[in-house]
């Protein structure tokens, strides 16, 4: 027998109005119906098979995805019910069940079949008046339930000899029969494989949702263990520098060293002193440059920086400009402060324009290392150098880059041209020129302005 | 006869020399150029005249040991 089969028995057992009904009352009812209940307890399979064959209630609207199978106790009218039901007529074979019921004394019984949802309503008034007439109606179930029982030839002699025992009201061989049956048929397995399918779903999709968001938290770790990991490798890579400067550096001569190479080298004075590092100032003339770029692309550019500024007598800075660094007729003097690490693993310049001292009055600052800290090319060299261990070279090369300006970079040079109209013009003694005391650029400025003017 | 240390940024190399030699024999002879460097003799910046001046004229004594170095002259700003 089929499992679809049987489940319709149990269908039919369980016939009943279950409007505003809980399922467990109505299994009750149903099984009061067709004379199974015991005590109140209702067996089981009955159980079972209610919970897996979607027999649900009705309650005033026949609800899509509801249940199989209506009874409505009331006169319904054929617009009460959807289009899609075809109503079953007298003529049905074998029996006419709207013909049975009336028999019965059911009120204008009507049976409405849907073979494409498998759902039948059946209606009338009086419909549970009578104990015996649902076992009755139960063993109609293959003439409005056409979707399981297409042809009744097809009635097996397990079939027939239940419908027999429900149309006799024979409760125990009904039974008896039944659970014979049901014995070759794992109830609990149907149940679990039509519940727990979507309930699988329900949990996987559950779970894929958790496994996407464990993947994305687990990536933002990701992303910040990286970020750590890159921290880490930065730092690893400064110690290397400083392992390997210190270790190149030499132990205990060095002092002696560098005491010699700062009086070796006069354009050096030390500044303030720490425990682990010191100043050191770098004082000079700039007398690196390159002469073409500051003739063609800023004296002679008139969209220069040199010609931006109009006010403030900028065109007298303008003419020290030239005599500096075009004509060379004399020399700026420039300081710059830088800090060396103990062990020598770091050379730095000192952001810093205010100069202390007598270097105030007579130097100025030097535009790319005091106002911006830039080395630019400079800096590859001094880190190279100090990773050998060569200090002394890495402080050669921060006089050579005192000793620099690049013209090509206007934010730094046009910032020079307004400090010094602005700041060294008329107290920095910072022009130093052949046959003459040192000079502030207004006092330079009022040697040359006679020849430039004519110039111009 | 003296001993010079010469550094540029590449190489480290230690020559002997006569103080009648300039630094800029000593360069040469050690293949390094000196367009485009600043040479100091031991902290002292030299010009292209000190650069071809005899040590003795620069105050070597003979005898002594030098630091002669060659500093790449580069620009102070990141220019592309």
């Amino acid at each position: 027998m089929k499992t679809s089969r049987l489940l319709s028995y149990e269908a039919g057992m369980a016939l009943g109005d279950t409007s505003g009904a809980a399922m467990d009352e109505t299994l009750k009812l149903a099984a009061r119906y067709v004379g199974l209940s015991r005590g109140g307890a209702v067996p089981s399979v009955v159980t079972l098979s209610l919970a897996s064959f979607s027999f649900a209630g009705y309650s005033g609207t026949l609800a899509p995805g509801g249940g199989a199978v209506f009874l409505v106790n009331g006169m319904y009218r054929r617009d009460d019910v959807p289009s899609s039901f075809v109503e079953l007529t007298a003529t049905a074979k074998p029996f006419a069940v709207p013909a049975f019921l009336k028999q019965c004394g059911v009120r204008e019984p009507r049976v409405f079949v849907n073979l494409a949802e498998h759902r039948t309503v059946v209606t009338g008034s009086h419909l549970w008046e009578e104990e015996g007439r649902m076992p009755m109606l139960a063993s109609l179930l293959y003439t409005f339930l056409p979707w399981i029982y297409p042809d009744p030839s097809s009635l097996t002699e397990q079939d027939k000899r239940l419908f027999t025992y429900l149309n006799q009201n024979k409760i125990d061989e009904f039974i008896d029969a039944t659970n014979e049956l049901c014995e070759k048929t794992d109830f609990n397995h149907i149940l679990f494989s039509t519940k727990l399918k979507d309930f699988g779903d329900v949990q996987r999709l559950k779970r894929i949702n958790a496994l996407e968001e464990g993947l994305k938290a687990e990536y933002v770790s990701l992303e910040k263990a990286e970020k750590e990991v890159d921290s880490l490798l930065a730092s690893i890579a400064v110690d290397n520098l400083c392992l390997a400067a210190m270790k190149n550096a030499g132990a205990g001569e060095d002092s002696a060293r560098l005491e010699q190479f700062f009086k070796e080298r006069p354009c050096l004075s030390l500044g303030p002193v720490g425990n682990t590092n010191f100043r050191f100032y770098i004082t000079t003339y700039l007398s690196s440059w390159d002469k073409d770029v500051f003739v063609r692309d800023v004296y002679n550019n008139h969209r220069s920086y040199l010609y931006y500024n109009t006010g403030s007598d900028y065109d007298k800075a303008r003419a020290v400009f030239n005599e500096l660094f075009n004509k060379e007729t004399a020399k700026i003097r420039v300081t710059s402060e830088f800090e060396l690490e103990g062990g020598f693993v770091s050379l730095t310049p000192v952001k810093n324009i205010y100069l202390p001292g007598d270097f105030s009055n007579t130097s100025s600052p030097h535009p790319h290392l005091c106002q911006f800290g830039c080395l630019g090319e400079n800096k590859r060299y001094i880190t190279d150098y100090l990773k050998t261990g060569d200090w002394d070279m890495a402080i050669d090369q921060a006089i050579a880059a005192t000793m620099n300006i690049a013209w090509g970079d206007s934010t730094v040079c046009e910032w020079f041209l307004r400090h010094m109209k602005c700041s060294l013009w008329n107290d920095v003694k910072c022009i130093v020129m052949d046959g003459h005391d040192d000079m502030t650029p207004a006092e330079f400025y009022e040697l040359i302005k006679d020849n430039y003017k004519e110039e111009v | 006869m003296i001993k010079v240390f010469v550094k540029t940024n590449t190489t480290r190399n230690e020559a002997i020399a006569e103080i009648t030699d300039s630094p800029a024999d000593v360069l040469n002879n050690a293949g390094i150029g000196t367009q485009g460097a600043v040479i100091n003799l031991n902290g002292t910046i030299l010009s292209a005249v000190d650069l071809n001046s005899p040590f003795e004229t620069l105050g070597v004594a003979d005898g002594s040991t030098v630091n002669l170095n060659s500093i790449v002259k580069a620009d102070g700003a990141y220019i592309g």
